[in-house]
């Protein structure tokens, strides 16, 4: 088992007012897995995905990574967790507009310390399977949105981590691009990259083996794909 | 971490100029107008604390008139008693007058304009057919009263006593000299000079204690140690030729052109009301007032110090708004860095290393701010303590402020919460 959500609950104060985002969140997904969050819009997808991503922590309930309980009281162990083991595709692709699409994608092996030469090969290589490879030398700014998608995706898949997650990867792309990204999945899902992914598209989801739907935070269905 | 804090701060170079110098600014008119209130306010109460204050009085465009009367210098001798009796106000004889001293053989350095940069020249005094070289010495005529006023102290010698200031055209005149002439003069060495056109006879009593000065209410310090100290003799003989007579009115006019020491209670018009009555008494134009030191700046102090109180206030509002426009740069730089940190949040960097970053871009504005305003006032003033508690309390607060809330802005939750609404 690769994650194991149990009882998960996240409520956010908004204008003085508890909202609860997640009600009693169960999940579990295998490694291997690919798995679609579907539901309306503020029916928490993105937020089950930061808990899952160690970028939001929960009120409570417990989150196992395999087999392992996750802490989020420790900064640096949550941190460490993002690094190894996960890659985020956000859904605004948080891309460091200052600095170049090479930067953006070599920074997570910077983190790991990664020598430049091994740095050089594997952002050329990746870039060159996401046909961005002409683009290293620009900054974010200069890119299409679809160029964008792209960059995240590289910087997401760089480390190769073993669970990749992504928010709305399709949403604001081509069908010609869409088409790319979700082959791209095809070929992580097949070298055992575990893929979920928030999404209001049906297309993106057929391609996954399971869906969960989730109604104002609460797990209505999660079923393996027919 | 240290790299990532560079990248930061490196991205909008020109924006943490625009606010280094910006706050820069603000800091040191802030710290300029506070030093300047309080050094005037420091100045005031030192100057009020003194029960008197001196006014400089002169003559010199009124005696030459007084040549061509067969009292004229009677009646500067006349107003010269007046002064030095009057009830109202203390009188110090004190004057610059050079001597020519004849065959001087002491350095260059005591002579008259050296230290300016335009010493003067020797001349030739004529006797009997043999031409005597003669060189022009800085010197300064006093009465016995300014010894104890201004606290001169002798090296060696003796004072004046009151004996020295009665002369008749036959005795020599005792004079004390500066310090540095130590080494080249002696107790009891004699010399020939000429003073105001006429010859005497002088010779030394003593040599003045070292960095002894004259220094009357906020005028400048006349340091006597390069100075021949004559005593501002008393001519009490009539003139018996014309040279002497225009000796006498140009000496008396040195003599009546010292200084008043006045009460704080009596303000300089009265005191020119007063002198303008002396005058008018001995038939003599009226005296002008040179600088009444304490007075013009009382005659100023209300408006100066309404004037730095507003610049005071002026200083404080234009911090205030620059701290709140350095405070918005901040924040709106943090929110719009968002996705750059998420960027670097997804890539693996711990979320304290980011708020490390930009608390160290908050502080170093702040810091080198303050650093670059210290340096200018330093550079202006000299003075350490130029730079002022409250400026540094502001500075302070400001980083706390700020800190505070780009911290808010930026924890976890928001940052996560700004990835789920984007698009």
């Amino acid at each position: 088992m690769l994650i194991h959500l149990k009882n998960i609950y996240k409520s956010y104060n908004f204008k003085r007012q508890k909202i609860n985002v997640l009600n009693d969140v169960n999940m579990m997904v295998e490694k291997g897995d690919r798995v679609a969050i579907m539901g309306k819009s503020g029916s928490g997808k993105t937020t089950l995905l930061n808990i899952i991503g160690g970028l939001d922590f929960p009120d409570s309930g417990q989150y196992w990574f395999e087999e392992k309980l996750i802490s989020f009281k420790s900064q640096s162990e949550i941190s460490e967790f993002r690094r190894k083991k996960i890659g985020f595709i956000p859904q605004g692709f948080s891309l460091i507009d200052y600095k170049s699409t090479y930067f953006n994608i070599a920074l997570p092996l910077k983190f790991r310390n990664y020598s430049k030469n091994d740095i050089e090969r594997r952002v050329l290589s990746v870039a060159h399977e996401l046909e961005i490879n002409k683009l290293l030398d620009k900054s974010p700014r200069q890119l299409s949105v679809g160029e964008c998608q792209r960059v995240a995706i590289a910087r997401a898949i760089i480390t190769s981590p073993i669970l990749i997650l992504a928010d709305e990867p399709t949403s604001s792309l081509d069908k010609e691009t869409e088409m790319v990204i979700l082959k791209l999945f095809d070929k992580l899902q097949s070298e055992g990259t575990t893929i979920i992914t928030v999404t209001h598209d049906f297309e993106v989801a057929s391609k996954c083996r399971r869906v969960l739907t989730l109604v104002n935070g609460v797990v209505k269905n999660f079923s393996i794909n027919s | 971490m240290f790299k990532l804090i560079w990248e930061t701060l490196a991205q909008r170079p020109f924006r943490l100029l625009l606010a280094i110098i910006l706050f820069s600014i603000s800091l040191t008119i802030v710290n300029f107008a506070i030093f300047t209130k309080n050094a005037f306010a420091s100045k005031q109460e030192t100057l009020i604390s003194d029960a008197t204050y001196f006014v400089d009085i002169d003559f010199s465009e009124g005696f030459g008139e007084l040549y061509e009367n067969p009292n004229g210098e009677e009646l500067l001798k006349q107003m010269y008693i007046k002064l030095k009796n009057n009830d109202t106000f203390r009188y110090y004889e004190f004057y610059k007058q050079f001597l020519y001293i004849l065959n001087y053989s002491g350095p260059s350095v005591f002579k008259y304009g050296y230290e300016e940069g335009m010493e003067a020249e020797d001349v030739e005094f004529g006797n009997n057919g043999n031409n005597i070289l003669a060189s022009p010495i800085k010197s300064v005529q006093v009465s016995n009263n300014c010894f104890a006023r201004f606290n001169l102290e002798l090296h060696s010698g003796r004072h004046f006593n009151s004996n020295d200031f009665d002369y008749d055209d036959k005795k020599q005149i005792p004079v004390i000299m500066g310090y540095e002439y130590k080494d080249h003069f002696n107790i009891g060495q004699e010399l020939e000079c000429i003073y105001i056109a006429k010859k005497f006879q002088l010779v030394i009593i003593g040599f003045l204690e070292k960095d002894s000065y004259i220094k009357a209410g906020n005028s400048n310090p006349l340091y006597l140690d390069m100075y021949i100290v004559m005593p501002s003799i008393n001519c009490n003989y009539k003139p018996l030729n014309y040279e002497e007579k225009l000796f006498q009115i140009r000496h008396y006019a040195n003599k009546t052109g010292g200084f008043l020491e006045v009460g704080k209670d009596l303000s300089v018009s009265y005191v020119k009301l007063i002198l303008d009555n002396i005058s008018s008494e001995c038939s003599l134009r009226k005296y002008d007032i040179l600088g009444q030191n304490v007075i013009i700046f009382d005659l100023f102090a209300v408006s100066t110090k309404q004037m730095w109180n507003a610049i005071v206030i002026l200083g404080s509002f234009l911090l205030l708004i620059s701290s709140i426009i350095l405070i918005i740069i901040l924040i709106r730089t943090v929110s719009r860095n968002i996705p750059a940190y998420c960027g670097y949040l997804l890539s693996g960097a711990k979320l304290i290393t980011i708020k490390i970053c930009i608390l160290s871009e908050i502080a170093l504005i702040i810091v080198l701010s303050n650093i670059i305003s210290f340096l200018l006032l330093f550079a202006v003033y000299g003075n350490v303590y130029t730079y002022n508690i409250f400026a540094v309390l502001i500075s302070a607060l400001n980083l706390i402020i700020t800190s505070f809330i780009t911290i808010k802005i930026l924890n976890k939750s928001s940052l996560s919460s700004y990835m789920g609404r984007q698009q």
